[in-house]
Order: structure tokens, then sequence, then C-alpha cells
């Protein structure tokens, strides 16, 4: 398994991916926050902060964007933040005097064709880092994002919220010829994972625990897995069933910002694909991979 | 039993050729017209198409042609059909003429002279249509509901992006005046008709079904071409909104708003369809999402037999 950034907008299911990146113990260099679905970059770095000490990572944490590169749907608000789990207090691990694209470069430098990126929010900061460090692109391993949808979407009626975001920023990603996975909202929503199939041993550390207590959200969509998605695919990609396809990013539209626009269907066209996007998942196997943590974690705790 | 009366507006095409087939053979059906449009080849041979077509079912349909061009860009052809709109089978000459009259001006007149609500059954281009509703807004009221072949809710194959469909994406504004109109609309996109197929193994069956199933074999040969190795069989797209007039019940729809897509780069053109109610607008669309699959070949293979049998008859 390649070492990893993660890159993210601190919510509750990136908490999740990150409780799952710590107990898969996932080799992670950095972390960079994208800061657009927050007033202040800083203050979302710190909160990632906050989640990491509390599942258990130890990693430098790099502030990056605060909006989007050109223009995108404000969801600020509307996005369910784990805001409140911050005290304000600016945390350790947060160099706030680094951007995250430089951060990232460095790091990539260092580790030349080993590091994954993985990105659980809007694609901004790497697409900043492919404009600042071209290079970058020979670099990195590869690029695993959890955005898009392939039917409809939850910002608008087709896109997805990190793409509709910043979806200039999906689009120069989606260009950069770099290896991308693309593991699509709509993929984690037609998971259907429930009550019965998960128990709420899910809630085994504290602070994922207090989130949904705090946000009050039904249980079922406590198990819409989502961003963590990102993450398991990075430690095994067996229950994930890709297929390469051509993504284009709706830039234009009034009404389609942000789509990730794919043929499913027979294409009479030839153009060459420039994503692995995931398709489908063995809810089973997959159910397995995370009971296996969480049972090993809640039998660490008791 | 009182029948249906309809009007199709069609670019023969294969798929439009057996939305004829099955049109012409049901006894539900009160075909009043057919107009002709601009797009899986220029109207010139589509109409020509249309006109062979009759000859061979053996009917007699008032035809009238429309245009091939679209109201603000350019006219695109499609290549599936080959270079006649209608490669594949052998057809005979017409039998039949065109009408001295434009397709919008025989959309209009049907409609007047009609007693009764008339149900539109486009399965080209929405040119026709939307011509004929901005020319004659106070005969809205006498269409009952727009049937129609085309759009996509979730993927499309046309368009930059694809995720449009060919028939909306052509003259994408004319498809925008057709569902912003207010008259009920029933759409079969590429979700319902890409699952409306024939398998490659099945075409030669209708071969035991006349004159009128040897020559939907012959349709399917050719039309299932480039679909071989990609997809489980021939997509009947068109005939889809004729099947859906004559037994609604092997369909599965939901009412939503679809909007079409008037300036994304990749996705104008596109059916954009609010499946989550975001946009907060009242359904305009009945949008067609499954088939039973069987059930409509046995149509295709009923309206075969019904031409069978007639021929046996002469």
């Amino acid at each position: 398994m390649n070492p990893i950034i993660i890159d993210l907008a601190p919510g509750i299911h990136e908490s999740l991916a990150l409780y799952y990146a710590a107990k898969l113990g996932l080799d992670i260099r950095a972390i960079a926050v994208n800061g657009i679905f927050e007033e202040n970059v800083i203050e979302a770095s710190s909160l990632t902060a906050a989640i990491c000490k509390d599942v258990g990572i130890e990693a430098n944490i790099f502030p990056g964007a605060v909006q989007p590169i050109i223009t995108g749907e404000n969801a600020s608000g509307r996005y369910p933040c784990a805001k409140g789990s911050d005290d304000g207090v600016m945390r350790s691990g947060v160099c706030a005097e680094i951007y995250a694209w430089d951060a990232v470069y460095d790091i990539v430098t260092q580790n030349p064709g080993c590091i994954d990126y993985i990105c659980l929010g809007p694609l901004t900061n790497l697409a900043i880092t492919l404009f600042r460090y071209p290079d970058i692109k020979q670099k990195i391993s590869r690029v695993i994002f959890f955005g898009g949808a392939l039917d409809w979407g939850n910002s608008g009626r087709t896109a997805e919220i990190n793409m509709a975001a910043d979806p200039h920023a999906a689009d120069a990603v989606s260009k950069s010829g770099l290896d991308i996975v693309m593991i699509p909202w709509s993929v984690s929503r037609a998971l259907g994972i429930d009550e019965k199939q998960v128990s709420r041993d899910y809630h085994s550390t504290r602070l994922i625990d207090d989130i949904l207590q705090r946000e009050k959200l039904p249980l079922e969509d406590a198990f819409v897995i989502n961003h963590a998605l990102a993450v398991l695919f990075a430690v095994d990609e067996s229950p994930f069933t890709l297929r390469k396809h051509i993504i284009r990013i709706e830039t234009k539209s009034s009404v389609c910002m942000g789509r990730t626009c794919a043929n499913l269907m027979y294409s009479l066209k030839k153009d060459p694909p420039n994503m692995n996007v995931v398709r489908a998942v063995d809810s089973a196997a997959l159910i397995n991979l995370m009971m296996g943590i969480l049972l090993h974690d809640l039998g660490n705790c008791r | 039993m009182k029948k249906i009366p309809i009007i199709i507006d069609c670019d023969p095409g294969h798929d439009d050729a057996i939305a004829l087939v099955l049109a012409l053979s049901d006894e539900k059906l009160d075909v009043k017209a057919i107009t002709v449009v601009g797009g899986n080849q220029p109207v010139e041979k589509t109409g020509q198409n249309t006109l062979r077509i009759l000859a061979i079912l053996g009917k007699q349909v008032p035809v009238a042609f429309g245009t091939s061009t679209p109201l603000l860009v350019k006219p695109y052809h499609a290549q599936v059909h080959g270079e006649s709109g209608l490669d594949g089978p052998k057809m005979p000459e017409p039998i039949q003429k065109q009408l001295d009259i434009s397709a919008v001006e025989l959309l209009a007149k049907t409609v007047e002279e009609s007693n009764e609500p008339i149900t539109l059954v486009p399965t080209g281009t929405l040119m026709n249509i939307a011509i004929f509703l901005l020319s004659y807004p106070h005969l809205k009221s006498k269409i009952k509901q727009i049937s129609m072949m085309g759009g996509s809710a979730v993927s499309g194959c046309s368009g930059p992006g694809d995720v449009a469909e060919f028939n909306v994406w052509v003259d994408y504004h004319a498809s925008h005046i057709v569902f912003h109109s207010g008259i009920p609309i029933i759409m079969h996109g590429y979700d319902v008709t890409n699952k409306a197929v024939i398998p490659y193994e099945h075409n030669e069956k209708f071969r035991e079904h006349g004159k009128v199933g040897i020559f939907v074999a012959d349709l399917l040969d050719f039309f299932g071409k480039p679909f071989r190795g990609h997809w489980p069989g021939t997509p009947i797209h068109d005939a889809c909104a004729i099947a859906w007039l004559i037994a609604p019940e092997i369909f599965e729809t939901k009412k939503v708003h679809v909007a079409i897509d008037l300036d994304g780069e990749w996705t104008y053109g596109a059916t954009v369809v609010d499946f989550t109610g975001e946009s907060g607008q009242s359904p305009n669309a009945e949008v067609v999402f499954d088939i039973d699959r069987d059930r409509f070949e046995e149509m295709l293979h009923s309206a075969c037999k019904t031409y069978e049998e007639k021929e046996r008859q002469l």
C-alpha cells in the first residue's frame, strides 16, 4: 500500500474516513485542508487536527484553498460539518505557515511515484498544486477522489457537492492526465447499508459518537459511508468494480454546473478514457472489511 | 373499441420503421397522419423512407414532409442508419405521395378537424412539433399528450458530453419549447429504450412472419450491427412511444420535472431530470424507466403476424 496524502474539508463523513484511515494503519504523510466550505481555513485545519487526535492520526495538517478557483456553488452551511466539536483552540499539527500545495509538492517530490492522493472534498487544492507545480503529474502515483454522480446529484439536479463547489478545479484535474479513480456519491448512496447490516458499534469513538448525537442524524444517514469509501478503496480494491470512462466536468451550464458527464451506455465514439470509475461495490465484502476493523477496535476499547 | 387518435412525427430510421409497423397494425390506434422531420437523415430521405415503409405495410395515411433545419443551430444527422437513413432492407418504390402541404400544416389541419384531443407521437427530432406549437398556440388545448421517444434521465450517448439523447439534442431549442408547452409529456428516453432490445439471436424469428416480418428482421440485422459487442441486443427506441399507448401496463414511469440544458459545454441538449424535487418545479413529464422486454417483443411479433394474416387474405 502506498503512503497517502488526504485532502478534505472537515465534516462528519470525512471524520469517518479518517477513523478508517487510522484503524487501517494507512501511512498518512499529510492532510491538506480545503476551506471553501468554511469561513476560515485555519479553523477548518484546527478542526481537522482535533478529529485526527480523536481517531489517532499523527500527521501534519496544511491549510489550503479558501475559495473555488473560479466559481462554485456556495455550499457553506449546507454541509454537515463537524464544527461543533472544536473548541476554537489551535491544535498542534496544524502547519499554518505552509500552504497545502507547497507541502503536497514537497512530499510527492521526496517520494516520486509512491504517493496516493486521496481527495475527499472539492478538488481545489489539487488543481492549484497542478497549476503551481505542473511536473507533479509525473510524480503522483494516483488520485482517488470521492465525488461526482452518475445519475442525480445532491447539489442541484445533477451535480454532487464536491464537484459543484469547485467545478473548474474538477475540470482541471480531470484533464490532467493523472491516474485517477473516481468514487461517485451515487455509488455510495446505492450501497444501502442499513442498521441491520452494521451495528451501532460503528459509534465506537467518542468524536464520531458525539457528532452523530449532536447532529441528530437519522441512523440510516450515519451509515451512508460516502467518503470513507475512498480510504477503504486505497486499502482493498477487491470489493469495488471499476470501469474506464471519459468523465467531463460541466462548467458552463446554468442547470448542470459541476455535473460529471459519463456515458454509461454504448459508445460509438473512440474518445480515450480519463478515469477509472467505481461503478459498483460488493456490499457484503465491504461490510466484512468494515466490521473487521470495527470489531477489532471495539475489542481494544473494551 | 374506441381508438386513440394519433399523429406520428418521425424520421425513419430503422426504429422509426418498426414503430410504424407497430402503430399501423394495432386496432387500438387510429393513425390520423404521419409528419416527417429531418434527423436521422435530411427530410428528403426520411420522407421517401416513410412512403416506402407504407408501401411495404400496404397502408395509406396522409403524409407531409417538414423541416430538416433546427431552429437555431446547424443540422446534424445520425450515422447508424446508413446513407439512406434506412440501409439494409430492400425497399419498394412508394405507392402514395406526400401531401402538398407542410408537416406543420398537416399537424394543424388534423388537430383542428379532430373531434377529440389528439396524441402526438414524435419519434424524431422535435422541430416540426415545436414550430407547430409556436405557430398554432390555440391548438395546444386539443393535444391530449405527447408520447415521445427522446431524452435520457441518467446517461446518454449523444452530444459532446455523452449525456444527451439524439432526438432532443439535435434541436435542443425545439425540445425546450416542447417540454415547456404545458402539454403532458411521456418521455421514452434511453433509460427505457435501451432496455427495449431484441437480442441478436432473436432476429431470425421475425422472418417467420411473412413480408413484414422479413422487413423487420432486415431492419434489426442492419441497425443491430454497431451495437453488437456493446449491448445485449438491438434497441428499438422509437417503438416504445407507440407501445406505451397500446400497453402502458408494461412500462414503469415516474412523474418529474424535466428541463432542457441550453447553455452547457458538455451538457447542452440534455434532459435534466429533477429526481429529488430540488428545483421546486412541478412535474411536466412522465419519464419512463422500465419495460417488460418480453411483452414488448411479443407485441412486435404480434404486429408482424397481423400483416401476415392480411397478406394471406389477399
